[in-house]
């Protein structure tokens, strides 16, 4: 349970991460499949347009007036076509964006966060007390709301004496996926400067 | 069964659907001298019926072709019972009214109320249509205002527009403010009466309800503009590239208003090669090019009544040289045997 539950969130995590890399490919993706069709009438009228123009380039407008009109007139209808098949692929696109957004939040980002409410206490691995401060334990064992309770159960409760009946310090869950996530931030950081 | 199309005006000069008449196209082609031809060839051939012309050139013409004196008001033409004119500067209409709309900051009927104290005179440089649409109806109330005057309505209008800017651009208006509208709609929805109250006074700035009524009268309009039964547009034009080329601009920007274009009048044709009083090297040559581009006007606009009147010795002024002109509308121009008109015409003094 604590092992699938432990792979599940390192995915979730690496998975959102990923696409956020591939976010400049995403438009790639979307045109790949909900916008291939428009794409490909728009490119075909483009070319048709070109060809028209170049043709009509060819003639000249005083001599033939009623071919170089007629061009004209082809020309025209392609640019209105040109105009609106644009204007679909525009919105074929935003209407791909927003619903890769929706997946990415229904199959990766809630799961993530209700995974982090819902099994952020449960421990994931062990370390020696003595490594670090009390109030750390605290937080590394109970997640970051430890912190903010502290001031309210000193309040409350008064100072505790602590008695160490334990040789070892869990970490959660939730602490466990806010290092790694760190982890991945600064390792970025460091490559992106060393690239650039 | 004979599919050609006659190239004269016949079906529209005895047409009893048609109540209104363009006459339209660039400078220095005879558009006055077409307007005033058609309207006194419907005017003989429908003689129990009522003709008004109307310039709305704000370089008025129909005096001077006619050789009497024109105003705002209508006035039967000297020789004719059933053909009045009129010249009305519409844009000067708007302006004064405009004028007083913001000077007096009140609410009068119709058009001022229209203005809202010249607050809607802001949006007429914004919104493509909105100038030619306040204008228009000015120009139809003051079509109106005439029937109530002389107790008579005019059965057909015939229109002499000018020859800059977009007479018709507002047939487009009603899908310009149908965008306009559903974005100010939802503003509006968000912040509801607090625009009013910001706008202060009695007097509500309500441009939403103006710009509806506005809107809902170029509709009306564009009903009957776009019907073929009830309006249509003729194009005059001389036969040279750059007029046949504003030409072709004007046609499709009239067919894609769905406005009814199907004649085109093609002026101060040469017919050189007929004439034998006159055949100069320069005329035979000119005549040579009109030529050219006639047979490029027939091939391009086959389905359309193309209509070939002659240049003639003198200025076509006066009744009666406008009758002598007009004529040939009706029933095409014949350079061979009609070819003597053209010298007869005789100077107005």
């Amino acid at each position: 349970m604590i092992a699938s539950t432990f792979t599940l969130s390192i995915v979730l995590i690496l998975t959102l991460r990923l696409f956020q890399w591939l976010a400049a490919y995403q438009e790639a993706v979307v045109d790949f499949i909900w916008c291939r069709s428009h794409a490909t009438k728009l490119q075909t009228l483009t070319v048709k347009r070109k060809e028209l123009h170049r043709e009509q380039q060819s003639v000249s407008a005083q001599d033939q007036y009623a071919r170089w009109t007629k061009l004209n007139r082809q020309i025209s209808q392609l640019d209105t076509e040109i105009t609106n098949v644009t204007s679909q692929l525009v919105k074929q696109r935003q209407s791909g964006i927003q619903v890769l957004s929706r997946l990415r939040l229904l199959l990766f980002t809630i799961p993530l966060t209700v995974l982090k409410f819902w099994k952020g206490k449960l421990p994931v691995f062990s370390l020696p007390s003595d490594l670090f401060p009390h109030m750390l334990k605290g937080i590394m064992s109970q997640g970051w709301a430890a912190a903010a309770l502290g001031p309210i159960r000193y309040v409350l409760k008064g100072p505790v004496q602590v008695t160490e009946m334990h040789i070892e310090t869990t970490v959660c869950l939730a602490i466990w996926l806010w290092a790694l996530t760190r982890v991945i931030d600064t390792t970025e950081f460091v490559v992106r400067n060393l690239c650039n | 069964m004979d599919l050609t199309v006659e190239r004269n005006l016949h079906s529209l000069i005895t047409s009893t659907t048609h109540k209104w008449i363009f006459v339209g196209g660039k400078g220095g082609v005879g558009k006055t001298t077409s307007s005033c031809s058609i309207a006194i060839q419907m005017a003989l051939a429908q003689p129990n019926k009522q003709f008004l012309l109307i310039s709305t050139d704000p370089a008025h013409n129909l005096s001077d072709a006619f050789g009497e004196k024109f105003g705002k008001d209508a006035r039967k033409v000297t020789g004719m019972d059933n053909l009045s004119c009129m010249e009305i500067d519409p844009s000067a209409a708007l302006k004064d009214m405009n004028d007083m709309a913001v000077a007096q900051n009140n609410q009068s009927e119709g058009l001022g109320d229209l203005l809202q104290g010249g607050a809607l005179a802001d949006l007429t440089g914004s919104i493509p249509g909105i100038d030619e649409a306040l204008s228009f109806m000015e120009v139809m109330k003051h079509i109106k205002r005439q029937e109530e005057g002389e107790g008579e309505r005019f059965d057909t209008v015939i229109f002499d527009t000018a020859p800059t800017g977009h007479t018709l651009r507002f047939l487009q208006l009603p899908q310009t403010l149908s965008q306009l509208l559903d974005k100010f709609g939802e503003i509006a929805g968000k912040f509801g009466p607090m625009l009013n109250s910001l706008a202060g006074g009695a007097q509500n700035m309500d441009i939403m309800g103006k710009m509806n009524e506005l809107k809902g009268n170029v509709e009306k309009i564009k009903q009957q503009f776009t019907d073929p039964d009830l309006t249509t547009f003729v194009c005059v034009c001389i036969s040279e590239f750059l007029s046949l080329y504003e030409t072709e601009r004007l046609i499709q920007e009239l067919i894609s208003y769905d406005m009814d274009v199907n004649s085109i009048i093609v002026n101060q044709l040469l017919f050189a090669e007929y004439d034998n009083e006159h055949n100069c090297r320069r005329c035979q040559a000119r005549w040579k090019m009109q030529k050219k581009y006639l047979d490029q006007i027939d091939e391009l606009y086959e389905d359309f009544h193309v209509v070939k009147m002659p240049l003639c010795a003198g200025e076509i002024r006066g009744l009666k040289n406008l009758k002598k002109f007009s004529q040939f509308l009706d029933k095409e121009y014949n350079p061979e045997s009609d070819n003597k008109v053209i010298y007869e015409l005789e100077e107005q003094n």
